[in-house]
C-alpha cells in the first residue's frame, strides 16, 4: 500500500509516494526500480491513499516556546 | 639468453587461446575493470553484514546480488568466510526445506548488470560480442548445476550449466556465450542484462543449454534443485564477466573501489538536524550521497541514533546525488540523528 505524499514547502503532492510496509519514499524517477513496482500496482487499479493532513508543524504554524 | 623474433603468436588452431606464463592476453582480457560483475568476490554485504537473511522475493542480499523465489522461506543467504584460496568470503546458500519445484516455480540468485557496463558488447546487433563467465562454485550437492543470461524484457536468454563433480570441493565454473544478435538490450541506465544462479527451476523457465531462446528461461533443462534437499549449501564467489571467450584470472579491485561501486546502487547515509524553533518551521536538511546514484533513490530511514522532541522524518529523493532530509518535531528543542539507506538498484 502506497500514501501521497505533501511538499514540505508547496504543500502540493509532492515528487513521490510513500511505501507504508516501510515507509520508504520512492521517487517518480522512471528508472527507479520501486517506482516502476508503484507504477504496475497502479495498472491494476488500485489507488494510494491520500496523503494526512499537515499537522500545525509541518504546516508551517507558529510554534509557542514554553520556557 | 636468445631472442624470438615473430609477428604473431595464436594458439595452434589460429585463435587466440594460447598462453604465456599462464596468462592468455588478448585486446579484451588486457583492459582494466574487464570484470562486468560487481562485488564478484562477496566482500561487501551493506545490508547485513554478515548475517543470515531469509530473503523474500527480490530482496537484495550480499551487494549486487538479488534473491528470487516463488515461495517463502526456502532458503537463506549469508556472506561466509568459506572461500577457495585467493578469496576471503562467499554468498552461501542454504536450503531450509525439502522443497518440490513445480512448473512454475523458481529460486534463484540473480546479479544485474548495467546496461553502461556492457553497452560495449553490442548485443542486439550484427557486432555482438561473446561473453565469458567464470565462477567459483561448492556445494554440498554435486550434478549438473543451471543458469541463464537474459536481457531486461526477459524475452531474449541462453540458459548455460555446469558441472560440480565433487561435493564440498571449490570448482570453477567457464561458460562461454556467444553474443545474442537479436533482441533488444539495454545500454542505458537500465538493467544491461540478468544472470541467474538456479536453486531450483520449473519447467516452464528452463530451456536447452548452450543456445538462444526467444524466451523466458532462468535456467538449464535438467539442472540440480538446491532447494529440492532440505539442509544443501551451495556456496558462489570469483564470479565475473568479461568480453571474449577466455575466461581470465579474476579481476582484484581495491575495497575501497569495488564499496563505490556498489553504493551506485545501494549506500547508507547519516542525516542530523536539531535546533530551537520558537517560529515553528520544519526541520530541513539535506544529506549528500557517497556516490551519484544510477537513479534517483528509493530512501528509508533505517535507525534512529539518537533523538529528542522529534515524530519521524521524510525525504524528497528526487536527486541522484543527495536528497532533502525532514525532520517533524514535537517540541520547540529538538534533534534527530539517523541512519538511511538509498537504494536505486536495478
Amino acid at each position: 500500500m502506497y500514501k501521497q505524499v505533501l511538499d514540505i514547502f508547496t504543500k502540493q503532492p509532492a515528487q513521490c509516494i510513500k511505501r507504508l510496509a516501510d515507509n520508504a519514499f520512492i521517487p517518480f524517477d522512471p528508472a527507479n526500480s520501486d517506482f516502476q513496482e508503484y507504477q504496475r500496482w497502479l495498472a491494476e487499479g488500485n489507488e494510494p491513499l491520500a496523503a494526512d493532513a499537515m499537522t500545525p508543524q509541518e504546516n508551517g504554524d507558529t510554534f509557542t516556546l514554553s520556557v | 639468453m636468445s631472442e624470438l623474433k615473430v609477428n604473431a603468436v595464436v594458439d595452434a588452431a589460429g585463435g587466440n587461446t594460447a598462453t604465456i606464463n599462464g596468462m592468455t592476453p588478448t585486446a579484451d582480457s588486457l583492459q582494466g575493470f574487464r570484470n562486468r560483475i560487481i562485488n564478484g568476490d562477496m566482500r561487501i554485504d551493506q545490508r547485513n553484514a554478515g548475517a543470515s537473511v531469509t530473503p523474500a522475493s527480490g530482496d537484495y542480499t550480499l551487494d549486487r546480488f538479488q534473491a528470487f523465489l516463488s515461495a517463502s522461506s526456502k532458503y537463506s543467504v549469508q556472506r561466509d568466510t568459506t572461500a577457495p584460496a585467493g578469496f576471503t568470503n562467499s554468498l552461501k546458500v542454504t536450503s531450509l526445506a525439502a522443497t518440490s519445484v513445480a512448473s512454475g516455480d523458481y529460486y534463484m540468485i540473480e546479479h544485474k548488470i548495467e546496461g553502461f557496463n556492457v553497452a560495449d558488447l553490442a548485443w542486439g546487433t550484427a557486432n555482438a560480442k561473446t561473453i565469458t563467465l567464470s565462477f567459483q562454485v561448492y556445494s554440498s550437492l554435486t550434478g549438473t548445476f543451471g543458469g541463464a543470461v537474459l536481457n531486461s524484457a526477459s524475452n531474449r536468454s541462453y540458459p548455460f550449466t555446469y558441472s560440480v563433480a565433487s561435493a564440498n570441493t571449490w570448482t570453477t565454473a567457464t561458460v562461454t556465450i556467444p553474443g545474442d544478435t537479436s533482441g533488444t538490450w539495454l545500454t542505458n541506465n537500465g538493467t544491461g542484462l540478468y544472470i541467474s544462479f538456479s536453486l531450483g527451476m520449473g519447467s516452464t523457465y528452463s530451456g536447452t543449454a548452450g543456445s538462444w531462446a526467444g524466451a523466458q528461461y532462468w535456467s538449464a533443462t535438467g539442472a540440480v534443485s538446491v532447494v529440492g534437499t532440505s539442509g544443501a549449501t551451495f556456496y558462489l564467489t570469483g564470479v565475473q564477466l568479461e568480453a571474449g571467450s577466455v575466461a581470465t584470472p579474476f579481476e582484484r579491485r581495491p575495497y575501497g573501489t569495488e564499496l563505490a561501486l556498489c553504493q551506485r546502487y545501494y549506500q547508507e547515509v547519516i542525516g542530523a538536524n536539531g535546533g530551537v524553533n520558537a517560529n515553528f518551521e520544519a526541520g530541513i536538511t539535506q544529506i549528500n550521497f557517497n556516490t551519484q546514484m544510477r537513479s534517483a533513490p528509493t530512501m528509508a530511514e533505517k535507525t534512529v541514533l539518537a533523538q529528542s522532541n522529534t515524530s519521524g522524518v521524510s525525504f524528497d529523493p528526487s536527486l541522484t546525488f543527495g536528497t532533502g532530509f525532514y525532520v517533524a518535531m514535537t517540541a520547540a528543542y529538538w534533534y534527530r540523528r539517523s541512519i538511511s539507506t538509498a537504494s536505486a538498484e536495478l
